[in-house]
């Protein structure tokens, strides 16, 4: 090997690469050369001193700590694996099942069940409402300028109800399949009362509901009512009226006004 | 291979303890960046437990996890991802590209300690000056001193494609380390 062969394979030969023939040939000419002896000798000085310069960082015990945890969390589902999955399996089941019976409830064709299912939503927050409000004027403002509902809910309701005590909460629209509904929440005597209103002219999506009126007795409990009123501007509409405040007579709190 | 979860998991564990500063200070090197370099260790041992089955216990789990490591940071870096499939032509005296720092170089060689003594940080800021490409192999290779065969398979590499990087890399790191001394140099006899 000649110089030009030395200056060429010195990386190989520092990083003890070089077959031991080649090796040989190498440390043959270092020992008989000078020059290349000392300049494959300064590489080595300076890999050394590199070496020993290079940060020093040492992982914190935190982050170690961190790693022991997420690797123990990740050895879990090996043992939990079957349990777990069944779990989640029978969660998803059963929420898939409540989430379909509450779309179900609103969306079947039994106006009755749906109102229930509104004061349900309402309670929890699910089905806010469009406008909150204490005032019969605001009520009666949102349900004309929405579904072109003119009523008279001060003196409809008042002193109808079998409460001298009513407070307004709000008004919504929900919608019911296809069909636009308006919501009433109101407080009688410290209890919720939901009502729900359908145009008469969309009764047939609801021919259970024609039936109960038919009967006027709710087949499903004495917390609702239903019946069918007319208001202003010749509009008709159905109501059914959900409250632990039983309504005496709701034919003549939706009278016509 | 051990079988059930905890010894499984413990076995594992401490393995990994042996590398834990080499993984991290190596990370850290390379990102510079406490943070990301704790993440992409995370990361490596979690991807690494994973396929601990496929671990031969006996052979090197350093070579062997260090592997998950380098494939965290590249699929960081795609760029640097990339720069390592390819292999570079061979450079004359790589990087030192004028006589007079031919000169400094020589000079380095006599006596590293004592020029880079009159610098400060002069191998930390060296090593920043590397691609993260360069950083990676040369890192393996002078620090952590795996074999070119090893970090050919870490890398996915021919073994010529990793010395043509890690040649690049020292011979960048020589030139910015003969720069700083040249500099210091300069400034000394300004001072004078």
């Amino acid at each position: 090997m000649d110089c030009d062969g030395v200056h060429k394979s010195m990386e190989m030969w520092l990083d003890e690469e070089m077959d031991p023939t080649s090796r040989g040939e190498f440390s043959a000419h270092i020992d008989a050369c000078g020059p290349c002896r000392e300049r494959v000798h300064g590489e080595a000085r300076l890999e050394r001193t590199i070496r020993g310069r290079m940060p020093r960082e040492r992982m914190s015990d935190d982050a170690w700590v961190r790693i022991t945890r997420r690797l123990e969390r990740e050895a879990k589902p090996r043992r939990w694996g079957i349990l777990l999955g069944l779990g989640a399996a029978t969660a998803a089941s059963l929420l898939f099942a409540a989430s379909w019976w509450s779309w179900w409830s609103l969306h079947k064709p039994d106006l009755e069940q749906a109102a229930i299912e509104v004061q349900k939503r309402i309670a929890r927050g699910q089905t806010k409402l469009a406008v909150t409000t204490n005032s019969a004027d605001e009520v009666e403002k949102f349900l004309y300028d929405n579904l072109g509902m003119a009523i008279d809910l001060q003196n409809a309701l008042s002193g109808k109800v079998g409460c001298h005590d009513v407070k307004f909460l709000g008004a919504a629209v929900v919608s019911m399949g296809d069909v636009e509904c308006a919501c009433l929440s109101y407080n009688c005597c410290g209890e919720p009362v939901t009502v729900v209103l359908v145009p008469t002219e969309k009764m047939d999506h609801f021919p259970e509901m024609q039936r109960v009126i038919a009967e006027g007795k709710s087949r499903l409990t004495d917390r609702v009512r239903s019946t069918q009123i007319e208001v202003r501007a010749q509009k008709g509409w159905v109501a059914c009226v959900v409250g632990d405040h039983p309504i005496a007579d709701l034919a003549s709190v939706f009278e016509k006004t | 291979m051990p079988s059930g979860g905890p010894s499984r998991q413990e076995t594992f564990v401490r393995l990994l303890e042996e590398h834990r500063d080499a993984l991290y200070r190596f990370a850290m090197t390379i990102l510079w960046d406490k943070n990301g370099a704790e993440d992409a260790v995370q990361d490596a041992a979690i991807a690494a437990y994973r396929g601990f089955d496929r671990f031969t216990i006996g052979t090197n789990f350093k070579a062997w996890i260090f592997r998950y490591l380098v494939n965290t940071i590249l699929n960081l870096n795609k760029k640097a991802k990339r720069s390592l499939e390819v292999a570079l032509s061979p450079v004359e005296e790589a990087g030192l590209e004028s006589p007079e720092r031919k000169q400094v170089y020589f000079e380095l060689l006599r006596d590293p300690s004592a020029l880079l003594d009159q610098v400060s940080d002069p191998v930390k800021r060296a090593v920043l000056e590397l691609t993260h490409a360069q950083r990676i192999v040369f890192l393996l290779r002078s620090i952590e001193e795996f074999s070119y065969k090893e970090i050919a398979t870490m890398l996915g590499s021919p073994i010529g494609t990793v010395m043509s990087h890690l040649s690049r890399a020292r011979g960048r790191l020589r030139d910015k380390l003969s720069e700083y001394v040249a500099e210091e140099g300069i400034a000394r006899r300004k001072q004078g």
